[in-house]
């Protein structure tokens, strides 16, 4: 049996911001395997937002005026200091079950167009539109797939509901009974509801569209473990199916192929939770891939994340059997 | 899910739900505030700066159209004592003006100026002012009468409700600026009431009644108008003006019981007066003798009473309080009083034209017959359409002066609200939305805000329009005039420009935002 392709494959990527000489990110090769929860661990600086951005298609080399980087240039040329080495060099591969993408080389439309099909992001800060409500809010990334209003808003309500749900008893520990609060907050603005609230109302955001990935930066660090917990769950039910399958029948959408794989890229400065949550472990430090391990590896390399994490010994802790 | 292709329709349409809500976004709203009032401010301040000179030439030169005594040439002559306009005369002026502009509608009046003083109820002081005639065959006849069958096509000169009833009406009509020194209300229905005058020539007080009052000042410096029946009527109520014979008190006891034996020095005086003294006696009365002084045309009071007290200093005097009662004017309360003197030929005439183009021949057709003419109208206008000309220059450099600052003030305000809603705008990148999508919105969004700016500006304009209208009392006619000035494509090309402004600013603005990496947007760092 052909094992699935990865979800990215990386090779020598190397990523330079503007007026920076120190890359971000210094050749890193890797294949991220689909399918599964990827956890970016490294210390602050090491390059794993810049890696989630890369990745996500949320960086682009050439912004701005031409005019203005060509100034620029002649100006760096004129006081004899070294040309600007911002830009990304290497190649990223994504596939997304059906055909892999050369996401490096994409236009502006292309990565829109992939970014609306196949990402979701849910970031440290819940970025609702504050104008909107919970439920538009939710059903913003259908609005730009075409959706009419209308359906939009019944499948947004539907996913709150399915959100509400109490799920099938879940061997892992961060599983919480939802309240249901999301529901009775859905017509209130971001400003009405709480921190965690708006949090998880951004996770169900995130996999409004069933996208094949979801990049989660931080995305519990300022809640408490109660919300935290709540949000991993929303985003453990979409990887296994369980959230997506109600709200699509309702408005009448077909289940999604068999075998979809679903993968979530967390970057999480908690070493805790990202134990908890992640099925795989990409170690970075200095721009520099260190590790990638999977989630039976964790003890062994224990040691190791505790040194470039700076824990003290033991800080890592140990996987729960 | 497939990606998502939306069509143009469904970016738009997108784009309307989204501004829907996002004009009302409350981070950015004291920023949408100050946009739409910066559009508002800046439509309203350029229509009305734009539009004011044209309106207010236009509106001015239909008062002149509209007013038969402001679109006239004045005529006299050069000469203090020159010949006045005699009907023959009057013939004459209307066929040299016949012959400089054939074809042209015209008539010819003459008129009479009126010297009065009034007084002043609030400080008790004299004003002297200057008025005129208006005669049975004027053309300001009609303008100036309140008769309810007065031809609608004449415009009034008066403020509705007032007038002189006709030819031979009473009553005189001020112009605002007396009305409103008088202390009288322009605005309140004819009769206004009372006025009191002074007699020029003796000082005594005389109570006038205010008919109406004019819409705009009067040309010439004239301040109030008067038909000639009323003239008449005034000279005919003021008895200085018709004394020309006086009498003294009783002559002191040892002067000269003959004119004759009078000294010298007084008989040339009287000669030197105009006036023939002689010693009367009359048995009838308390007997006693007197002087009676007569003189050929109107004397003052004033000037009476300077003769007597002269003679009286130049006999020697034995009594002086006698000499006092001497020197005391007296006529006899029981005569009638004289039909008022005509006033024959007219020291003043007016060319009235029909169009305005006219004034200029007229004018030289009385300056042909050696009469001075004053078309201080044809140089009103003049000056009216080259005030409108520089006006309109100097409201266009302002307001590009201004629009050029409020531009910068407007690209700040949206650069800001950009900036304000990056995250917003990074995050529906995050979402997918493209270039084209984010364009539909920014754009929409400036739309949305130039409309509400516009509404509000151009409402702003149209009260400061009505205010302007109630401030200076525009009729109908003139309304129209001010409409016909195609003021509403300054108001449209000022719209554009705002429009153009909000909506290349707004894409300016937030081309950074827009094209630049959704991560600097959302804050994702290294």
């Amino acid at each position: 049996m052909t094992p699935p392709p990865p979800a990215f494959a990386l090779k020598d990527l190397t990523h330079t911001y503007p007026r920076e000489t120190t890359p971000a990110l210094a050749g890193v090769t890797v294949d991220i395997p689909a399918g599964e929860t990827i956890a970016v661990l490294g210390p602050s600086g090491c390059g794993k937002s810049t890696l989630l951005s890369l990745l996500g298609l949320l960086w682009d080399d050439r912004p701005g005026w031409a005019w203005a980087a060509a100034a620029r240039r002649a100006g760096r040329k004129l006081l004899g200091r070294p040309p600007d080495a911002a830009g990304t060099t290497g190649t990223v591969s994504f596939h997304d079950g059906r055909a892999a993408h050369p996401l490096l080389t994409l236009d502006a439309n292309a990565k829109a167009g992939l970014r609306a099909a196949a990402f979701g992001f849910v970031l440290q800060s819940s970025y609702l539109l504050p104008h909107f409500s919970c439920l538009r809010n939710v059903g913003m990334p259908l609005a730009l797939h075409g959706w009419p209003p209308a359906r939009r808003d019944q499948f947004a309500a539907a996913l709150l509901r399915a959100a509400g749900t109490t799920p099938p008893p879940d061997p892992r520990p961060w599983r919480v009974d939802p309240t249901g609060d999301l529901w009775e907050a859905r017509h209130r603005p971001p400003r009405g509801v709480s921190l965690g609230q708006r949090q998880r109302f951004a996770a169900l955001r995130a996999v409004a569209t069933d996208p094949t990935v979801v990049f989660a930066d931080e995305p519990t660090s300022n809640l408490d473990p109660g919300n935290t917990r709540a949000v991993f769950d929303l985003l453990a039910r979409w990887r296994d199916g369980t959230l997506l399958d109600g709200p699509r029948a309702e408005v009448g959408l077909p289940p999604p192929a068999a075998g979809s794989p679903r993968t979530l890229v967390l970057v999480c400065h908690d070493v805790q939770t990202a134990r908890r949550a992640g099925d795989r472990f990409l170690l970075m430090h200095k721009g520099r891939l260190e590790a990638l391990f999977p989630r039976a590896e964790w003890d062994d390399r224990a040691a190791q994340i505790e040194t470039i994490l700076g824990l003290d010994p033991g800080g890592a802790g140990r996987l729960r059997t | 899910m497939t990606p998502p292709r939306l069509s143009a329709l469904a970016r738009l349409r997108f784009a309307a739900w989204f501004c829907g809500f996002d004009l009302t976004e409350r981070v950015a709203r004291p920023v949408t505030v100050a946009v739409v009032l910066a559009v508002a401010l800046t439509t309203a301040a350029a229509t009305v700066a734009l539009a004011v000179p044209a309106v207010a030439a236009e509106v001015r030169l239909t008062r002149l159209r509209q007013s038969p005594l402001a679109r006239g040439v004045w005529v006299y002559s050069p000469t203090e004592l020159g010949d006045r306009f005699t009907p023959d005369r009057l013939t004459r002026l209307e066929a040299a003006v016949r012959d400089k502009a054939p074809g042209a509608a015209f008539t010819v009046s003459g008129f009479h100026d009126v010297d009065l003083e009034f007084v002043d109820p609030t400080r008790l002081k004299l004003l002297q002012r200057r008025g005129r005639t208006v005669g049975p065959a004027d053309e300001v006849l009609p303008a100036v009468s309140a008769a309810a069958d007065r031809p609608a096509a004449v415009p009034s000169l008066v403020r509705p409700g007032g007038g002189f009833v006709g030819p031979d009406g009473p009553g005189v009509v001020l112009s605002p600026t007396l009305a409103k020194r008088l202390g009288l209300d322009p605005d309140a229905p004819p009769p206004l009431g009372p006025v009191r005058i002074q007699s020029r020539q003796t000082g005594r007080e005389l109570n006038w009644m205010v008919v109406g009052v004019t819409r705009d000042p009067l040309p010439l410096g004239h301040d109030f108008l008067l038909t000639e029946a009323e003239d008449a009527r005034l000279r005919s109520a003021d008895p200085d003006r018709r004394r020309k014979a006086v009498r003294s008190g009783p002559l002191p006891a040892g002067w000269p019981e003959f004119w004759g034996q009078f000294p010298d020095d007084a008989q040339s005086a009287a000669l030197k007066w105009r006036v023939e003294v002689k010693v009367a006696e009359d048995d009838a009365r308390p007997p006693g003798r007197w002087l009676e002084l007569t003189a050929d045309d109107d004397r003052r009071e004033s000037d009476w009473h300077g003769y007597l007290k002269r003679i009286a200093e130049l006999v020697p005097r034995t009594d002086p309080k006698a000499a006092e009662k001497f020197a005391v004017v007296e006529a006899d309360p029981t005569a009638p009083a004289p039909p008022p003197e005509p006033r024959g030929a007219y020291p003043k005439a007016t060319v009235y034209v029909g169009e305005l183009q006219h004034l200029r021949p007229a004018a030289d057709a009385a300056r042909g017959l050696d009469l001075y003419a004053n078309d201080a109208a044809r140089t009103l206008v003049d000056e009216i359409e080259a005030t409108a000309a520089r006006a309109q220059a100097v409201a266009v450099g302002l307001v590009a002066a201004f629009s050029a600052a409020g531009a910068v003030t407007l690209l700040l305000a949206l650069y800001l609200r950009g900036r304000q809603k990056a995250p917003q705008v990074g995050m529906l990148r995050a979402m997918g939305a493209t270039d084209q999508v984010l364009r539909a919105v920014v754009a929409g969004e400036a739309a949305a805000l130039w409309l509400v700016g516009t509404v509000v500006g151009l409402a702003l304009a149209a009260a400061a329009g009505e205010a302007g209208r109630r401030y200076y009392a525009l009729t109908d006619e003139e309304m129209a005039a001010a409409r016909a000035t195609g003021w509403w494509v300054w108001a449209v090309a000022v719209s554009v420009a705002t429009l153009v402004g909000c909506v290349v600013g707004n894409l300016a603005s937030t081309r950074g935002v827009r094209r630049g990496p959704p991560a600097a947007a959302l804050g994702l760092s290294s």
